[in-house]
């Protein structure tokens, strides 16, 4: 018993704060200070606490996941048969998604230009248009696309309009900062010998900067484009234009419940076309 | 001052030259334009433009309005009722518990996706296998996060059900990179390990551990930061968190409300990707 307890104690003393090694030669190596196991020990408190706020609960989830009644596998069953015949009145609302990703990310894309020359601080030397950049920038960035889509709706109505310029504000917030930061590690030298021969400053942006960061601007904005088609098909959610209308009709209607396989499986081969492509442009670009 | 002239000129050459033998990419860049020029007049025919209404200007006063001070209504004491409270119903607890769902779905989308990413990797089941892998891990990204909220419902609604959405759409991305960090394991550790007789628990303590804890770690926080967005707006589908009184609000035009979920949700966020960023650039560039 005594020689197991020692054992353990070992073993913490090894995980905390292990001996230092002794060396044949006679020097003494320090292990370095090991911090994984505060870290698993901070997880494991934060989750306790998490998990009692969040109601979790891993008998729960076992019983009522084996409940075929009224559990999450009968909802699926629901979706069985699957109604193919729905599958041609999926590919309208699937251009249309299509269509607001693009004419978003297209919008977003290009205003983020000038805010990029704004917001980056090896251009821009007045702090306070810096950080009013940024901030507007962080405050596009921290909600979710679905919140805009529900402010543009209340503004401009139901349909693609809304969504699309949800999708643009996105794509402005996260291709703008994603430039900025680009743009803050290039080399300045061909901009400033620009601007001594008395070029003004958004002449010299134009001419030095911008065909530096001109391949990786396009590839942010196809990167954009490929991530809000799957946003896109969220936002009919909120009536504003796309896929997500059918599917919130397809999974709260029980009518309709068959309808989501032809769905999901359209936005999937969507998506999975869309970021092939984009990939494949990406490369090319380098 | 002849000279100077004659440099001048040469160097006027040098850089016809260049310019006469840069590469042509005219037909090139006219082609790629008028394709992005298609698709755009192409997308925008999706749109349905009826100018602002009248109604939809007030909304854009009132929305001004009510962001900068939530109590323009007297009739209806926000800040009181929904700020400075720690009431289930405030705002302050509904944020905490978006970012609770958030952080155990986050972990255990983690821990879920610890197993799959291994079977997935090509340097350990092969081709077949990852190419599975892949294909699972596609179709789990595509599915919206709201239909894993409704399926989880049927498990118990509220917050649980918010957290298996978190943790099941999270498995996509984190295991796609924890694939990409498995699969660029340097081998020549793990041989130098076995030349000096090491276990393979050994092996797998010293030579695969320390090669994959630091990305696991930047992907699960990156991820987490995703999540906290992605449970904001969970409660939509009655999956716990803020987002059903934002998005409740929005649509019966409680402004008051709106504004006092989006000034606990920005900075959040914000404070969140902020840390967020700072962590991972130490990760990933050492400590």
């Amino acid at each position: 018993m005594k020689k197991i307890w020692t054992k353990v104690k070992s073993f913490f003393k090894e995980t905390f704060a292990p001996s230092p090694l002794v060396l044949s030669d006679g020097t003494i190596s320090v292990p370095p200070k090991p911090i994984m196991p505060y870290i698993l020990i901070g997880l494991v408190v934060v989750f306790y606490f998490a998990a009692q706020v969040t109601n979790f609960s891993l008998w729960v989830l076992i019983t009522r996941f084996f409940n075929f009644q009224y559990g999450p596998i009968s909802y699926i069953k629901r979706f069985f048969p699957v109604d193919w015949s729905y599958m041609p009145k999926v590919v309208d609302p699937i251009l249309e998604t299509i269509q607001m990703s693009f004419l978003g990310s297209f919008l977003g894309s290009v205003m983020a230009l000038p805010a990029a020359f704004l917001a980056s601080n090896n251009l821009t030397k007045n702090k306070f248009v810096l950080t009013a950049t940024r901030g507007v920038l962080s405050i596009f960035r921290s909600l979710p696309i679905l919140i805009y889509a529900v402010f543009f709706k209340l503004i401009f109505g139901l349909g693609a309009l809304p969504g699309t310029i949800a999708i643009a504000v996105f794509t402005f917030g996260i291709v703008a900062k994603m430039l900025f930061e680009k743009i803050e590690t290039i080399d300045l030298g061909a901009y400033q010998a620009i601007q001594s021969t008395g070029a003004s400053k958004l002449r010299s942006f134009i001419s030095a900067i911008i065909p530096e960061i001109l391949p990786s601007y396009y590839s942010m904005s196809l990167y954009a484009f490929e991530i809000n088609i799957r946003y896109a098909a969220i936002l009919g959610y909120v009536g504003a234009g796309g896929i997500g209308f059918d599917l919130d009709n397809a999974m709260k209607i029980i009518n309709n419940n068959n309808r989501i396989i032809p769905i999901v499986l359209f936005i999937f081969i969507t998506v999975v076309l869309i970021e092939n492509l984009s990939r494949f442009l990406r490369r090319r670009l380098g | 001052m002849g000279r100077k002239a004659a440099s001048i000129n040469s160097t006027n050459q040098d850089v016809l030259i260049a310019l006469h033998s840069a590469p042509k990419s005219f037909v090139k860049k006219l082609l790629i334009g008028s394709i992005i020029l298609a698709m755009l007049i192409w997308s925008a025919s999706a749109l349905n433009f009826q100018g602002i209404n009248e109604n939809g200007l007030r909304i854009v006063g009132n929305i001004i309005q009510y962001f900068f001070w939530p109590d323009s209504n007297p009739l209806k004491p926000t800040l009181s009722t929904y700020l400075f409270t720690f009431a289930k119903s405030g705002v302050p607890y509904l944020m905490y518990e978006t970012l609770m769902i958030a952080f155990v779905g986050t972990l255990l989308g983690a821990i879920i996706s610890i197993p799959f990413a291994f079977l997935s990797s090509r340097n350990i089941t092969g081709k077949i296998g990852s190419f599975i892998g892949s294909m699972i891990i596609t179709m789990i990204r595509t599915i919206p996060i709201f239909v894993w909220g409704i399926i989880f419902i049927r498990v118990q609604g509220g917050a649980f059900a918010g957290v298996l959405a978190i943790a099941v759409s999270s498995v996509g991305m984190i295991s796609k990179l924890f694939i990409e960090a498995i699969e660029d394991i340097d081998k020549g550790i793990l041989e130098a390990l076995d030349s000096t007789g090491a276990t393979t628990l050994q092996k797998i303590r010293f030579g695969v551990l320390p090669q994959l804890t630091a990305t696991f770690l930047s992907t699960t926080i990156y991820r987490f930061e995703i999540n906290v967005k992605n449970a904001t707006i969970l409660g939509m589908v009655g999956a716990g968190g803020i987002g059903f009184t934002l998005i409740d609000a929005l649509g019966s035009f409680n402004f008051g409300i709106v504004a006092v979920c989006l000034w606990v949700i920005i900075p959040v966020v914000f404070i969140i990707e902020y840390f967020s960023t700072k962590i991972r650039t130490k990760l990933t560039t050492g400590e």
